[in-house]
C-alpha cells in the first residue's frame, strides 16, 4: 500500500505541474496584458504603464515570472490583481464559499437523485419512473446547462410569480443568495434560492449516473448468484439492496468521482445563469482582461483541489477493491 | 438506452438461417433501422442538414448587419418571417439557418479530427505501452485538468475569434476522451489470443493493428463519434455563451442565446427559438448515438 500511495502522489504531482505549466505558457503566449486592458477604461501615460508593470512584475523575463509563480504557490500568497489591487487570497476566500456551497448542494442532488432514480428504475424496469428517468437522461444530455438553468427559472420562478396567490407564497424561488449559513452549508434564510442552482448543477450528472447505476444493476441481476439468493428464500427487496445494489455501486462510485470533477465546469455556467459569483465566474472575468495573478492563482487552486479529490477517491477505491492496487493495467 | 429496447431488438421472431447469412455490419444496419427512436433521430437530423444546405440559397441577403432594416414588431410571425426579427431587427429565421450550418460544420469536423487524433495517440499508448503509454497518459490527464474556460480565452486572445479558433479549441479539449477510450479497448484487445496467434504467424505490427486491432476497437469509436458531434454542438454554445467562442455578428446558436438573455423578459422567443433548434440538433444525434450503441453491441441487448 505504501509504495502504491507514493506512486499515486508522484503521478498526481507530475500531472499538476504539467497542467499548471501549460496554463502559464498559454497566459504568457497571449498578446497584451492587464495594463493594456486597463487602457480601455481610461488613457494611462506610458511611464505610468511601465510603473504598473514593474509593480506587478509584468515586465520580468518569463523564467523569473515562472519562478515567482511557483514561489507564490508555495508560500500561499497568490499576489494581487492588476485591475483593482485586490489580494487574490481575498478573492478566493470570497468566491470559494459560493462555489463550494453550490458544489455541495449540486453534489447532494447528483448522488441522492441518481441513487434513487437508478435503483428504482432498475428494480421496476419499464415502469413510469424508469421512463421518466430515461427521458430525463436523454434531455439532460442534449441540453446545455445554461438553458436548463433558464428553463428551471422560468418554470419554477417566473411563471409561479406571475400566477401569484398560493404559488407566489410557496414557490417563490427568486431572491437573494443567503448571507448566513449553519455549518457553512445550510442556509439560515432564503433556502429556496439555493434549490434551483443546485438542481441545475446536479441534473446532468444525476441523469447520467442514474442510467449507469440502472444498467449495471440490471447486469448484476442476471448473475447466477442472484438467482441463488432468491432460491434460498431471500426476499426480493433484500436481494435488490444487499446484492444487486451493492455490486452495481462499484462502477457508479468511479463515475461519480469523475462527475465531481466535471461539476466545476458546469458550475461556471450555472453561476452565470443564476447571477452567482463563484470561483469560475471570477476566473472568467479576470481572464477576459488578462489579469494574470488572479487567473493563475485561482485556476491553480482549482486544478490542485481537483487532483487531490481524484487522488483521495482513487485511494479509497483501492482500499475497497484490492484488485486495483495489485495493478492491472486496465484499471489505471 | 432507448425507450423500450426489449421490443425493438427482440430476436425472437428472427429466422436463424437468415441470421447466419448476414455479416456483422448488415446485422448492425438491420438492428439500427428497427430501432424507432434511432430512425426518428435520423429523420430529425436529415431535416436539419437539408435546412442548413438549401436554406442559405432560399434566403439570400444580409443576415449580419443591422442596417437598412425596417422596424418591425419583435415577435414571432411578423412580416420578416416565421421567427420574426431579433433585438437589432435582423431576420431571426435567416440567422438560425446559418446557425444550424455553423453548428453542424463545426461539430462534424471537430468530432472527426479529434477522433482521428485520439485514436492515433490512444492506440500508440495502448499498443506500445511502456514509457510511451506513461507519457501520453500524463499529457491526457494534464489537458483534462485545465479548466476549459482558460483554454478558450487563451485561444481567442492569441488567434482571434474565428471558426477555426473555436474548432481547434474544441479539438484540443476533445481528443483526450477518445484517446482514453481507444487506449482502454486496444489494451483489452491486445491481450486476446488471436493477436498472439497473428504475431506467431509472422504478421507485421502495422498489419496486426489494421486488420485485427482496428476492426475490433471500431464499434465503441463509432458510438463515440456520434456523442462527440452532439458534445461539440453543446460546447460551441457554452463557449459562445461565456463569450469565449463565436462573437457577434456571427449567427452561431450560442451567440444568439447569449444575446437573447438580456432581452429575455420582453422577447422570450429570441431565446427559445435558437435554444430549441440547438436541443433539436443535439437530441437527434443523441438518439442516433444510442441507436448505434445498441445496434453495434448485441451484448448490451436487454441490459439497457
Amino acid at each position: 500500500m505504501g509504495s502504491y500511495l507514493l506512486k499515486r502522489v508522484a503521478l498526481m504531482a507530475l500531472t499538476v505541474w504539467g497542467a499548471l505549466t501549460i496554463m502559464f505558457v498559454l497566459l504568457v503566449a497571449m498578446p497584451g496584458d492587464a495594463v493594456e486592458a486597463k487602457q480601455g477604461e481610461k488613457a494611462v501615460a506610458s511611464g505610468i504603464q511601465a510603473n504598473i508593470r514593474r509593480k506587478y512584475g509584468l515586465d520580468d523575463p518569463v523564467p523569473v515570472q515562472y519562478a515567482k509563480y511557483w514561489k507564490n504557490l508555495a508560500t500561499g500568497e497568490l499576489g494581487y490583481s492588476v485591475k483593482d489591487d485586490k489580494s487574490v487570497n481575498d478573492m478566493l476566500a470570497e468566491t470559494a464559499k459560493t462555489s463550494l456551497r453550490l458544489a455541495f448542494w449540486g453534489g447532494i442532488v447528483q448522488l441522492f437523485g441518481s441513487l434513487f432514480l437508478g435503483f428504482l428504475s432498475a428494480a421496476k424496469r419499464n415502469s413510469a419512473i424508469d421512463k421518466v428517468s430515461t427521458v430525463l437522461s436523454v434531455t439532460a444530455q442534449a441540453m446545455p446547462v445554461f438553458v436548463t438553468g433558464l428553463l428551471l427559472q422560468v418554470v419554477f420562478g417566473v411563471i409561479p410569480n406571475n400566477a401569484g396567490g398560493f404559488f407566489n407564497q410557496h414557490f417563490n424561488m427568486v431572491g437573494f443568495w443567503p448571507n448566513e449559513w449553519w455549518l457553512g452549508v445550510f442556509p439560515k434564510e432564503n433556502w429556496k434560492v439555493v434549490v434551483l442552482p443546485a438542481v441545475a448543477v446536479g441534473m446532468v450528472q444525476m441523469a447520467y449516473l442514474a442510467r449507469l447505476l440502472r444498467s449495471s444493476m440490471l447486469e448484476v441481476m442476471r448473475a447466477d448468484y442472484l438467482r441463488t439468493a432468491r432460491a434460498k428464500g431471500l426476499s426480493m427487496r433484500r436481494v435488490l439492496i444487499k446484492h444487486a445494489l451493492r455490486n452495481a455501486l462499484i462502477p457508479w462510485v468511479t463515475a461519480a468521482s469523475l462527475a465531481v470533477v466535471e461539476t466545476f465546469g458546469i458550475a461556471v455556467q450555472t453561476e452565470t445563469t443564476f447571477g452567482l459569483f463563484g470561483v469560475g465566474s471570477q476566473i472568467a472575468n479576470s481572464a477576459l482582461i488578462q489579469d494574470t495573478n488572479p487567473i493563475l492563482g485561482l485556476t491553480s487552486v482549482v486544478v490542485l483541489a481537483t487532483a487531490v479529490t481524484l487522488l483521495v477517491v482513487d485511494l479509497l477505491y483501492s482500499v475497497l477493491d484490492p484488485r486495483i492496487r495489485v495493478g492491472s493495467k486496465l484499471a489505471e | 438506452m432507448t425507450f423500450q429496447m426489449h421490443e425493438n431488438v427482440s430476436l425472437a421472431g428472427d429466422d436463424v438461417a437468415e441470421m447466419a447469412r448476414l455479416t456483422y455490419w448488415q446485422d448492425v444496419r438491420k438492428r439500427f433501422f428497427r430501432n424507432k427512436i434511432a430512425v426518428i433521430g435520423l429523420v430529425m437530423l436529415a431535416a436539419m442538414v437539408l435546412v442548413a444546405i438549401v436554406g442559405p440559397f432560399l434566403t439570400p441577403g444580409d443576415y449580419k448587419s443591422a442596417r437598412n432594416i425596417p422596424d418591425l414588431p419583435r415577435r414571432l410571425f411578423n412580416e420578416a418571417g416565421i421567427f420574426g426579427t431579433d433585438q437589432l431587427g435582423r431576420n431571426l429565421w435567416h440567422r438560425c439557418i446559418r446557425g444550424i450550418g455553423i453548428s453542424l460544420r463545426l461539430a462534424v469536423s471537430v468530432a472527426l479530427i479529434s477522433t482521428v487524433v485520439g485514436m492515433v495517440f490512444g492506440g500508440l499508448a495502448g499498443y506500445i505501452g511502456g514509457w510511451v503509454d506513461s507519457l501520453i497518459s500524463r499529457i491526457i490527464e494534464m489537458i483534462y485538468s485545465i479548466p476549459y474556460v482558460l483554454i478558450g480565452i487563451a485561444a481567442i486572445a492569441i488567434f482571434g475569434s474565428s471558426f477555426y479558433t473555436v474548432m481547434f479549441t474544441l479539438i484540443f479539449t476533445g481528443w483526450v476522451g477518445t484517446a482514453r477510450l481507444f487506449r482502454a479497448s486496444v489494451l483489452q484487445i491486445r491481450s486476446n489470443d488471436y493477436i498472439e496467434a497473428a504475431r506467431a504467424t509472422g504478421a507485421a505490427t502495422p498489419r496486426i493493428l489494421l486488420s485485427h486491432v482496428l476492426p475490433n476497437a471500431l464499434p465503441p469509436i463509432i458510438v463515440s463519434i456520434a456523442f462527440a458531434i452532439s458534445g461539440a454542438i453543446l460546447s460551441e454554445s457554452i463557449y459562445s455563451f461565456l463569450g469565449i467562442g463565436f462573437i457577434e455578428p456571427t449567427p452561431a446558436l450560442g451567440v444568439m442565446i447569449r444575446d437573447a438573455r438580456t432581452q429575455f423578459q420582453p422577447y422570450p422567443h429570441l431565446l427559445w427559438v435558437p435554444a430549441s433548434i440547438l436541443i433539436w440538433l443535439t437530441l437527434s444525434i443523441v438518439f442516433i448515438g444510442d441507436g448505434l450503441r445498441d445496434a453495434l453491441d448485441p451484448k448490451m441487448r436487454g441490459v439497457d
